[in-house]
């Protein structure tokens, strides 16, 4: 064994740097599977997704089949996709309407609840056969926050509402931007690359990188945005050289949040959501919220990170589910988020742009997707060991009075936060 | 009503010709296909996408589409460095009358991209509207229906 000699897994974070083994070695993958991805909350959907009984979408958490289904009476549930007789997947439709659910392969029939409620040929099971007992395996866990589905592999650990903590303060911001105050997502696109997970994690909060890996977008949009309208535009890139404590908020657990604030919205030619865009849109919200608050949330600019899988952002307004598959393979689905009771026209804008922003053939992540497949490339080379994260390492840092740490906007601590987590998650055998 | 030989042969050509272009990079000449109008969809996961209730993984117009050449040609775009190389298999062409005097246009399409040592494949069907503007056919719309696109998919050319 070579192990020994290794650094142990919460070695691997030290200081300003993060070692290699973190996003190259399968090992460490699989450990990150058992210690993190399987104790802690994972993102599973939204419950629009499924808006009338009878409702189910089919998806896979960690590899394993899963349905999320709206049952009679409008409860959600979230159950593994395997027949308890011989394992075969009930359901293989992506999405759908169904009450039940049988067996292609002997017939055994389960409510959209889970309850086995037909099993052909009983009389030839033992007489103590008792279907009661072999229901659609729930997964251990199911909580929600105002529509958000999480699910749990492990059947202890901390609640929900303990494990979300603060970000439901900027969860709430997102969703009350809706002039109904719910969300409901369009289907999403899909796509993969081939790096570690924790790369767009990383690159979800980074405000260093647009003027490098974006530029070609960001070129695109200053010389013809003005004069193709809202799709085109967008913030003028962010002064990395920003040193005082500003947008980047760490809220412990591996959740962090960029809050651009207003800063982005002040631009001529405006960006996606902004006040300026749509009056009728900003006239509902300050409808329910008054002046102020209306215009906050009109105005919203944040990108929020709900640690380990999902992400979420208002400008272009979506959130993506992040997928680990392998150590080197990460497969994203990019939700567009609808704002209920908007204004059916800024709906279609914020698709459109969400898809734009997402797609495979879109303008931005695929950029992303470029640097994150080259960083797993490079990492292959074992004789330089270390990650660094060096920028803003010394800078300034404020506890704000709710306990959130506030950092400069262009501070690489927000990626040392989300390490951190994950040594203390991997530190736990 | 199936169109005569003649006009089919056109129909193929005008195909050929713009997967070429496509497929040497010359994408200002592409954008001088397509009328002022053009609508370039690749719709996702089903073949009735809703523009409202579904992302879609393309929805441009010409603007949108003059500014991916820009994107395309700028010397620090990372998806650029080295291009992917690409190639258009295009078969089954069939064409008929549209309205007012536009063709509707289907065939299918299986597009190939190399890039770092990786080779995808994107295999479907496109359906296009040529309209005849200044003595030539220009594309007034064109939509790809992917059978992949239910899968993740990895950066996708203009098809």
């Amino acid at each position: 064994m070579t192990t020994e000699t290794r650094p142990g897994l919460q070695d691997l974070v030290q200081g300003d740097r993060v070692h290699r083994r973190v996003y190259v070695d399968p090992q460490v993958f699989e450990e990150e599977i058992r210690r993190i991805f399987k104790r802690t909350w994972l993102f599973v959907g939204h419950d629009s997704e499924v808006p009338h009984p009878g409702d189910y979408k089919t998806d896979t958490l960690l590899g394993q089949p899963i349905v999320m289904t709206r049952d009679g009476n409008g409860a959600v549930h979230v159950l593994f996709n395997r027949c308890r007789h011989r394992g075969a997947k009930v359901c293989n439709q992506p999405y759908g309407n169904s009450s039940s659910f049988s067996c292609l392969y002997h017939g055994w029939t389960y409510t959209n609840a889970g309850d086995l409620i037909a099993v052909p040929s009983r009389e030839l099971c033992p007489a103590d056969f008792d279907p009661g007992s072999f229901g659609l395996l729930p997964l251990p866990r199911v909580e929600s926050y105002r529509g958000f589905v999480f699910a749990s592999f492990a059947a202890d650990g901390p609640t929900l509402e303990e494990h979300l903590g603060r970000v439901t303060v900027y969860l709430d911001r997102l969703i009350d931007r809706a002039p109904d105050g719910e969300v409901e997502v369009a289907k999403p696109v899909m796509y993969e690359y081939g790096g570690n997970w924790k790369f767009q994690l990383e690159n979800f909060v980074d405000n260093i990188h647009a003027r490098f890996t974006h530029e070609s977008a960001t070129h695109a949009r200053r010389t013809l945005g003005p004069s193709m309208g809202p799709r085109y535009a967008d913030a003028p890139i962010t002064d990395p050289a920003r040193t005082r404590p500003g947008n980047l908020r760490l809220l412990g657990r591996g959740h962090v949040v960029c809050d651009y604030g207003t800063e982005r919205t002040k631009i001529p030619f405006g960006g996606y959501g902004f006040s300026g865009r749509n009056a009728e849109y900003v006239r509902l919200l300050e409808g329910r919220h008054g002046p102020e608050r209306g215009r906050l949330l009109a105005d919203a600019d944040i990108h929020i990170v709900i640690y380990p899988n999902l992400l979420l952002h208002t400008q272009y307004s979506h959130y993506r589910v992040l997928k680990p598959v392998a150590v080197d393979r990460t497969i994203m689905q990019g939700y567009p988020i609808k704002l209920k009771g908007a204004p059916p026209e800024l709906n279609d804008e914020l698709v459109s742009a969400a898809s734009d922003h997402v797609s495979a053939a879109g303008a931005v992540q695929i950029d992303d997707m470029e640097a994150f497949s080259r960083c797993q490339e490079g990492l292959a080379i074992e004789s330089d060991e270390w990650v660094l994260f060096p920028y803003g390492f010394d800078g300034e840092r404020v506890v704000d009075e709710n306990g959130e740490v506030v950092l400069p906007q262009a501070s690489e601590l927000v990626q040392l936060a989300q390490h951190e987590a994950w040594r203390e998650f991997m530190a736990n055998e | 009503m199936v169109v005569s030989r003649d006009l089919q042969h056109e129909v193929e050509q005008f195909l050929f010709h713009e997967a070429e272009l496509l497929e040497n990079r010359r994408f200002e000449e592409w954008l001088e296909l397509l009328t002022r109008d053009v609508i370039y969809w690749v719709p996702n996961i089903r073949d009735d996408s809703d523009i409202s209730d579904e992302a879609m993984i393309s929805y441009e117009g010409y603007d949108e589409l003059r500014a991916r050449t820009v994107r395309l040609r700028h010397p620090l775009n990372p998806t650029q460095k080295p291009p992917p190389r690409t190639r258009h298999f295009i078969t089954n062409v069939s064409a008929e009358a549209g309205e007012g005097g536009e063709l509707r246009v289907r065939c299918n399409l299986l597009v190939y991209v190399s890039k770092d040592g990786k080779v995808v494949h994107h295999p479907g069907t496109s359906e296009y509207r040529l309209r005849e503007e200044d003595g030539s056919w220009r594309i007034a719309s064109k939509k790809v229906y992917l059978i992949t696109n239910d899968l993740p998919l990895t950066p996708l050319p203009i098809m």
